[in-house]
């Protein structure tokens, strides 16, 4: 996902001159590193200062300059109150492109892998928050992000894993969802590389007679308050699966659209504590049950009890 | 070029205006605002910073250390730009925010988190330098002393010197006191001037109440080929008898109104 972003970075860099990208010491794992070699007067390494690096952002975009912030998830989030009282209440066009989030990083451990990044983004009042579903889609977003926002936007990535969900073909357009698969029994909504594990489950499901919809929530922040909708009426139960905690993600964002215009009963699945190091991304799913299997499974159980 | 005697009857006019202030709301800053009064009369009277054009064709001023926003006010009552009766619903709902809000006419940006506006300050003289404007505009970043406990203001101040953004100028305030008490007191500041030395900054000492230590500290700031900061030694509360001898932040409205007409 990140070699995708990076290199729509420097695309967009060769056509407008404006666009500066700023780090904070992680260049060459965010894949800045190429828009600093093609661009180097238009690329700032902070050094490791993540709240130094959004708010010189900031002055960058006050400045009339169009700045991408790049930084992991995790330590982004200790800029929260200068992305909040500076970057958010300013509505500055500042894009914020937040790498390794959710189990990508598996070898670096708990202290690396952000889960609660979503519910700190997606609350504040003017930002725009957005977790493509792979390469493909990360590369679309960073571009129509830049060319069509101007003002606050977050971009949650992951690393290395993004196998391929989405077709060239897939429009992305920011705020309408992608349906990836069409059912009638149950509606499962999850965002990032998660989502080819939320597929594999709705097939494991179908052989048992449960048909299930797939829906690519990429925005999650103008979110699509229509196909939520549409969907919860069409099926009557609604699961959200997310690289990040039950509370406040993707989750909270559906079941707020729900509970004031379509009551439906919902599950949300998401990470079961802490993450650990390990030796890959889908040792971590194993162990948070976001495997196709542990999805599948913990789907027909709900449905099986919540339809008696 | 305004005499330093002219600069003086400005300032005189500004403080009244924070007493103004002050008697309107309790909790306005007063001891803070009168601390930076004469800085931001050297600033805008004394240099003149030239604060209209496009962003990187124009000087900028932020108050970093937000809280005396009241004195900026006043400045920009005296030139004019906001109305002076606005002065007396400062911290009403449908009136002047207590800390700097870039929709209000004169203020360049929104502040009043400490800590933050020396990076702003950095990223904007960076994008002089992208439109070569570097050196022939400034940034003024205005900084309490409290506030330079804020890890922040130092990964900003390496970042400037690193960059050695000639555009960005630093004045703290230095009035030796912050919300708990004396800044020595709560917490030692160690030496602000080899702090600032140390990791590349001109350093420049002034007093902070002396027209001429100010304007003299200012040129050398802007014509230094690095980024500066200028040490203002200055008295919280300075103008008003009762919060120079307490140290104290906020007066009564009522003994306030004593000093306004």
């Amino acid at each position: 996902m990140r070699d995708a972003v990076g290199k729509a970075l420097v695309e967009l860099g060769e056509n407008d001159k404006d666009m500066v990208v700023v780090t904070a010491d992680v260049a060459r794992s965010t894949r800045t590193i190429w828009f600093a070699e093609r661009f180097p007067e238009r690329f700032v390494n902070v050094g490791i200062g993540e709240q130094d690096l959004v708010d010189f952002a900031a002055g960058l975009a006050l400045a009339g300059k169009r700045p991408w912030a790049a930084a992991f998830a995790m330590f982004m989030m200790r800029a929260w109150e200068q992305i909040r009282n500076t970057i958010d209440r300013m509505k500055l066009d500042v894009k914020l492109l937040a790498t390794h989030s959710g189990f990508s990083d598996h070898g670096d451990g708990a202290s690396h892998q952000s889960l609660e990044d979503i519910a700190l983004m997606r609350v504040l009042h003017n930002m725009i928050v957005v977790v493509p579903a792979d390469a493909l889609e990360a590369y679309k977003a960073v571009i129509h992000l830049h060319e069509q926002v101007r003002g606050p936007a977050y971009l949650r990535i992951g690393r290395d894993y993004s196998p391929r969900i989405t077709e060239l073909e897939t429009p992305f357009i920011l705020g309408q969802a992608n349906v990836l698969e069409d059912g009638e029994d149950v509606t499962l909504i999850g965002a990032g590389p998660i989502l080819y594990h939320v597929l594999e489950a709705a097939r494991i499901l179908r052989e048992r007679g449960i048909r299930a919809a797939v829906i690519d929530m990429h925005t999650i922040k103008p979110i699509d308050r229509s196909t939520v909708v549409k969907y919860a009426q069409k099926t009557g139960f609604v699961v959200t699966v997310e690289e990040h905690y039950p509370r406040g993600g993707l989750g909270g964002a559906v079941a707020e659209v729900l509970v004031e215009e379509y009551p439906t009963r919902m599950l949300l699945i998401g990470a079961r504590g802490y993450g650990h190091s390990a030796r890959s991304v889908e040792d971590l799913y194993r162990a948070h049950g976001l495997t196709a299997e542990s999805i599948a499974k913990r789907v027909e159980e709900w449905l099986r009890g919540a339809k008696r | 070029m305004r005499t330093f005697n002219e600069l003086r009857e400005i300032a005189a006019r500004v403080r009244k205006r924070i007493l103004r202030m002050a008697a309107a709301d309790k909790s306005v800053h007063a001891g803070a605002s009168l601390s930076v009064t004469d800085i931001l009369v050297a600033l805008y009277f004394g240099i003149g910073v030239r604060v209209d054009g496009p962003p990187t064709h124009r000087d900028w001023v932020i108050l970093s250390k937000g809280h005396a926003v009241p004195a900026l006010y006043a400045i920009l009552a005296e030139m004019g730009v906001i109305d002076e009766r606005e002065l007396d619903k400062i911290r009403s709902i449908d009136g002047l925010e207590g800390h700097p809000d870039f929709n209000t006419p004169g203020i360049d940006v929104s502040t009043g988190s400490l800590g933050q506006g020396l990076s702003i300050g950095a990223g904007i003289a960076y994008a002089m330098r992208l439109d070569g404007t570097e050196g022939k505009y400034h940034v003024y970043v205005i900084l309490g002393d409290g506030e330079l406990d804020e890890g922040q203001v130092w990964e900003a101040a390496t970042t400037a010197a690193h960059l050695r953004l000639r555009s960005l100028v630093a004045i703290v305030d230095v009035n030796g006191f912050q919300l708990d008490g004396p800044t020595e007191k709560v917490k030692s500041k160690g030496s602000l001037a080899a702090r600032w030395s140390s990791i590349g900054w001109h350093v420049i000492e002034a007093d902070g109440h002396s027209f001429r230590s100010l304007l003299s500290a200012l040129e050398e700031a802007k014509s230094y080929p690095g980024p500066a900061v200028i040490l203002a030694y200055t008295r919280r509360g300075r103008g008003l008898g009762l919060l120079e001898k307490t140290g104290e932040q906020h007066v009564s409205p009522e003994y306030a109104k004593q000093f306004v007409e």
